[in-house]
């Protein structure tokens, strides 16, 4: 039987980065996938980034993962969202081509040394003594591992619908994972439904884009990875935009009893976030449009996915649909839109490093604890790699706290809070926002990722060299006073701000004022704008960023009171039986994980915090 | 289960039918047993819980007090501990001996409110009830009781929920367009709204104030030269005799202080010593209390005898500045106005006629106090809200932040500052709730708004 260090289970965004965290930390790897050719497929919107996604993206950059670069290296379309709402607000959203980006992934894994992919299925996780000891494939192969990550996204029970008709699948075109499921089931996980839902494909060539609104690639020079030349894209592929009308919805209301979603068919929860379009129309009936955006999906290919019409109604529906849209009148469809139905594990079996707690060595991370997306995915798929190659190494465990990282919010929420629907992240779950930046994930980070020695030392120090600049130009501003003589008052003015009295002021305590930019107070030098907006960012958020640094000490400072792991709640007889149970169930690591479990009341936690001060 | 067995008189010291001494704790029933005799000789730890028992307190073999006690097993009691309550005869003296008894027998004597705080700290009872309980045992007027009452009954976590709710729909407003930029999101009437919400939370803050006034109480100092009747005007604001009144000048060589009610605001009158150049020892040292007095004083009724012709004493009271509002008090209405109406030097403007000995101007005078002292107006059962220092805190921080984020809308700062202040003022309204709110903001986006991509 073949011997690895750690074997990856499902070779989609969370298994490729585990897999190459942990053989680029020197532990043998094998990457065992049903189909080799989808390794790194979107099987969804072929878009990365957004707010919240997109500082996954970048600190798992930070870290030293992939999902970045290759973004950068095949993406066809490239826009800066939210440029209205504050720089601290400002994020990345790519078309990539997904053709593209599925082999950059593959060429990646195939060049890393250490790691073997081996195309198979894997029917049975073997666990011995509380210990994850190998996995048996469908193929009569069997493999050893010390540590086994299971990243099998959406295969487990997979169950495709649309219209009346519904089939067992992985994805549209792969079969699903049976033996999987019955194996994690019977190593007593917890295990429940949910759906997620894709929308038609039609061809280029029949979409009439002369009347609709364009977006194009952004003009400013862009790339997501802190270690990727910003450029500009040929305006090649862009978006177009259009919306659903009257008609749209008159259709969908006539049929809704051939939409699996309505005729009894789907038991799943679905994303609240990413609605049918069926469930729109029903759920908001003022609305007389919603928009629909016409993607790419790659350069070699004809297909454009019409994001925002997520449907799971018959074929002939469908037809009708999408012909009822402007622009879209002679459309063909080469794809239908489906529902899919997958098992997923309850995530609240898992500790913060994502290793399962009944099963030592066992790694569960990406849809199959109940996320969506791409990015959540990568981010979580990152975390299990590294722990799972620190725990074979004996080192300590890698665990990013929510005032750390967005990383540290995602596995926080799920470790904590369970999931109820397909978990997503966005801004507005994270309470130190203005802290936990896109474009300093590398300021964040980079010291951790070079630490556990994913990140290069070449790279570090670029971050090393960033963070010195940043800082020199922050004391050149904090050490420049003005006063009322000083001809910046007529900047001042142009800016609608007061003028300086007599005390003065910094410039750096100018940047704090509404309106007032760094480009008023002091000439750009050569000094490279990644740099002068990281300063822009402090001066004008600078009261926010300390109060964070208060919250998040206080958060440390609950967190480091440890809640062992044997407790019994159930002799707790002085807190309520509701709050026995609720904390029981997610037996909370530390006193500051305990005070974020839904549902827990604040008499409860002051007697849990009695207990443990004893 | 938190350690050792107290006991109390758990009613009103004073002349009563019954009292009762309560003990509570892991060894109630067993210290009970010790000062307790039944007729029958059976031990109450023998008796099955919720149930009444007739017998004698003794202490070595001497019967103090013939008692009926209740034995309460845990958990189903106020402290979700054992408990034994002991039935006494009223009055002090046989509810001491029965204390006494059982603390000879074992138990602790409890500190005031601490069966509340151990009814809260086993989970029996929110924060926010144990509040209401410590109010109601502190109480001393009846709007005091009636507003911790109310508390008790969820008023104010009503009012806070209803502000909270609207909170929560302006700052989604403003998240969903950080989360989901291809939505359109009508961003308009943010600052009108938020300043609706500040002008709430500034009323509920008033009320809380008034409600710091109804239970902590004020202090007012009544002044004045010797023998223009301050004692008479003490007694006649407490409707009693309490100062020893005589017509000599320098009667009351001491401060006297007394708690009146005044529109249902427990009200500490202080009635000093004559404040003129002392003649003797006693004399100067009452002077002085008095001075310190004022100084303590949330407010100053300086009297004045408006039947005779101002003196030098009165017209240097009068200069002085006394630091707090002060009401100049015209007092012997009943008498020959010899004072005249023209104009008192000094800049208290507030005069007003009393005649403290037949009651004349005293309701007035009652009006004038409360008007001066809380803001907002009288304080009714509607509006009084008693809230605690953290809770006021809280309200401070909520208001805070939401003029800031008002200030944020009208400077055209960008939506993310808007939306942290927002953020903390949710907080804020959260933890006076005592909720976790990290989801709602997300529940009200996926409601009310048709979200994508």
């Amino acid at each position: 039987m073949r011997h690895y260090d750690v074997i990856v289970i499902g070779a989609g965004h969370a298994g490729c980065e585990a897999a190459l965290a942990a053989a680029r930390l020197g532990v043998s790897t094998a990457l065992v996938t049903i189909n080799l050719s989808e390794i790194g497929r979107m099987p969804c919107n072929p878009s990365i980034g957004g707010p919240g996604k997109s500082q996954l993206v970048c600190e798992v950059d930070a870290l030293g993962g992939a999902m970045a670069q290759l973004t950068d290296e095949t993406m066809m379309h490239i826009r800066l969202l939210n440029t209205s709402k504050g720089p601290a607000m400002q994020v990345r959203r790519a078309q990539t081509d997904r053709f593209a980006y599925k082999q950059a992934w593959k060429r990646l894994l195939e060049s890393t040394d250490g790691l073997d992919l081996v195309e198979g299925m894997v029917e049975e996780i073997v666990v011995r003594d509380s210990r994850a000891q190998r996995v048996r494939l469908r193929e009569g192969l069997e493999l050893s591992g010390d540590a086994i990550i299971v990243a099998a996204g959406t295969f487990l029970h997979g169950r495709i619908l649309m219209g009346n008709v519904a089939y067992d699948a992985g994805r549209a075109g792969e079969p699903p994972s049976v033996g999987l499921a019955v194996s994690l089931r019977e190593l007593g996980f917890r295990m429940e439904r949910l759906k997620t839902g894709t929308p038609p494909r039609v061809h280029r060539r029949t979409v009439d884009t002369a009347d609709l609104e364009r977006q194009p690639t952004s003009d400013v020079p862009l790339a997501f990875s802190f270690w990727t030349t910003p450029r500009v894209l040929p305006d090649d592929f862009p978006v177009y935009v259009t919306h659903t009308n009257a008609e749209t919805h008159r259709i969908i209301r006539d049929n809704l009893e051939q939409s699996a979603i309505f005729n009894g068919l789907m038991t799943g929860t679905g994303p609240r976030h990413c609605p049918s379009l069926e469930s729109k129309v029903v759920k908001f009936p003022d609305r007389d449009r919603h928009k629909v955006f016409i993607e790419p999906e790659g350069r070699d290919s004809a297909e454009m996915y019409l994001q925002g019409i997520y449907t799971a109604f018959a074929p002939d529906v469908q037809e009708r649909i999408v012909h009822s849209i402007e622009g879209l009148e002679n459309a063909h469809i080469e794809r239908y839109g489906y529902n899919i139905e997958y098992d997923f594990v309850d995530p609240l079996h898992l500790s913060a490093t994502l290793e399962a707690r009944n099963v030592a060595g066992l790694y569960l991370c990406g849809q199959v604890i109940g996320t969506t997306g791409y990015e959540e995915a990568a981010a979580q798929g990152i975390v299990a790699g590294i722990n799972a190659a620190l725990a074979l190494k004996g080192e300590e465990s890698f665990v990013l706290t929510r005032g750390e990282a967005v990383i540290g919010v995602l596995i926080d929420d799920l470790v904590t809070k369970g999931v109820a629907e397909p978990y997503r992240m966005l801004p507005s779950r994270c309470e130190h926002r203005l802290t936990l930046r896109e474009r300093n994930a590398d300021l964040r980070l980079a010291a951790k990722g070079h630490a556990i020695g994913l990140l290069p030392d070449a790279l570090y120090e670029r971050v090393l060299e960033r963070e010195r600049a940043v800082d020199e130009l922050t004391r050149t501003l904090k050490e420049t006073r003005v006063g009322p003589n000083d001809p910046i008052n007529e900047q001042l003015a142009e800016r609608d701000s007061r003028p300086l009295e007599s005390n003065g002021a910094s410039l750096f305590e100018l940047l704090v004022r509404p309106h007032v930019r760094l480009e008023d107070l002091l000439p750009s030098d050569g000094i490279p704008d990644s740099v002068r907006e990281e300063v822009e960012i402090r001066g004008k958020y600078a009261g926010y960023l300390a109060q964070h640094l208060r919250d998040i000490d206080h958060l440390k400072r609950l967190d480091s009171l440890q809640i062992p792991e044997g407790i019994d709640y159930a002799a707790l007889t002085a807190l309520s039986f509701e709050g026995r149970q609720l904390l029981a169930r997610v037996r909370p690591r530390s006193f500051g994980q305990a005070t974020r479990v839904p549902g827990v009341s604040q008499a409860d936690l002051s007697m849990l915090a009695v207990y443990l001060k004893r | 289960m938190l350690g050792d067995t107290m006991a109390a008189i758990s009613t009103p010291m004073g002349e009563g039918g019954i009292a009762v001494v309560r003990l509570s704790g892991p060894d109630a029933i067993l210290i009970a047993d010790r000062a307790f005799r039944s007729p029958r000789g059976a031990a109450l730890s023998a008796q099955p819980s919720h149930t009444i028992h007739y017998g004698h307190v003794v202490v070595d073999d001497e019967i103090v007090d013939e008692v009926l006690v209740s034995v309460l097993r845990a958990p189903r009691t106020y402290t979700r501990e054992d408990v034994v309550e002991f039935s006494c005869h009223g009055g002090i003296a046989a509810a001491r001996a029965v204390l006494d008894a059982v603390l000879g027998a074992g138990a602790r004597l409890a500190e005031r409110g601490e069966f509340t705080q151990r009814a809260f700290l086993n989970g029996r009872i929110s924060l926010d009830q144990a509040q209401a309980v410590l109010d109601i045992v502190r109480a001393q007027t009846a709007l005091g009781l009636e507003a911790a009452v109310d508390r008790l009954g969820g008023r104010f976590s009503n009012d806070i929920a209803s502000l909270r709710t609207t909170l929560e729909a302006l700052l989604a407003d403003l998240e969903v367009d950080i989360d989901f930029p291809d939505l359109d999101v009508n961003v308009d009437e943010f600052l009108p709204r938020v300043q609706a919400l500040a002008e709430r939370t500034a009323q509920l803050r008033a009320r809380g104030e008034q409600g710091r006034v109804v239970r902590e109480g004020l202090t007012v100092a009544i002044i004045g030269r010797p023998n223009v009747g301050k004692s008479t005007l003490l007694n006649a604001l407490l409707s009693e005799q309490r100062s020893i009144v005589a017509p000599t000048p320098g009667t009351t060589r001491d401060t006297v202080e007394e708690v009146a009610s005044i529109g249902g605001i427990p009200v500490r009158l202080i009635d000093t010593a004559g404040l003129r150049v002392p003649t003797d020892e006693v004399e100067a040292e009452g002077v002085r209390r008095a001075e310190a007095a004022t100084k303590r004083a949330d407010l100053v009724l300086l009297l004045l005898d408006r039947s005779v012709a101002l003196e030098d004493d009165d017209r240097e009271l009068l200069l002085r500045d006394w630091g707090v509002p002060t009401i100049v008090v015209r007092n012997k209405s009943d008498l020959r106005d010899d004072l005249g109406s023209s104009a008192l030097p000094g800049t208290a403007i507030d005069t007003l006629d009393v005649s403290a000995r037949d009651g004349q101007g005293l309701l007035e005078l009652r009006e004038r106090i409360l008007g001066l002292l809380v803001s907002g107006g009288v304080p009714s059962r509607n509006t009084v809200l008693l809230l605690d220092t953290w809770e006021r805190d809280l309200l401070r921080r909520l208001a805070e932040a939401l003029d800031r984020a008002a200030a944020a809308f009208e400077s055209g700062v960008t939506a993310d500052i808007a939306a942290e202040e927002l953020r903390a003022a949710l907080h804020a309204a959260g933890e006076l709730q005592g909720i976790d709110l990290s989801e709602s903001i997300l529940e009200q986006i996926f409601s009310r708004f048709c979200v994508g991509k």
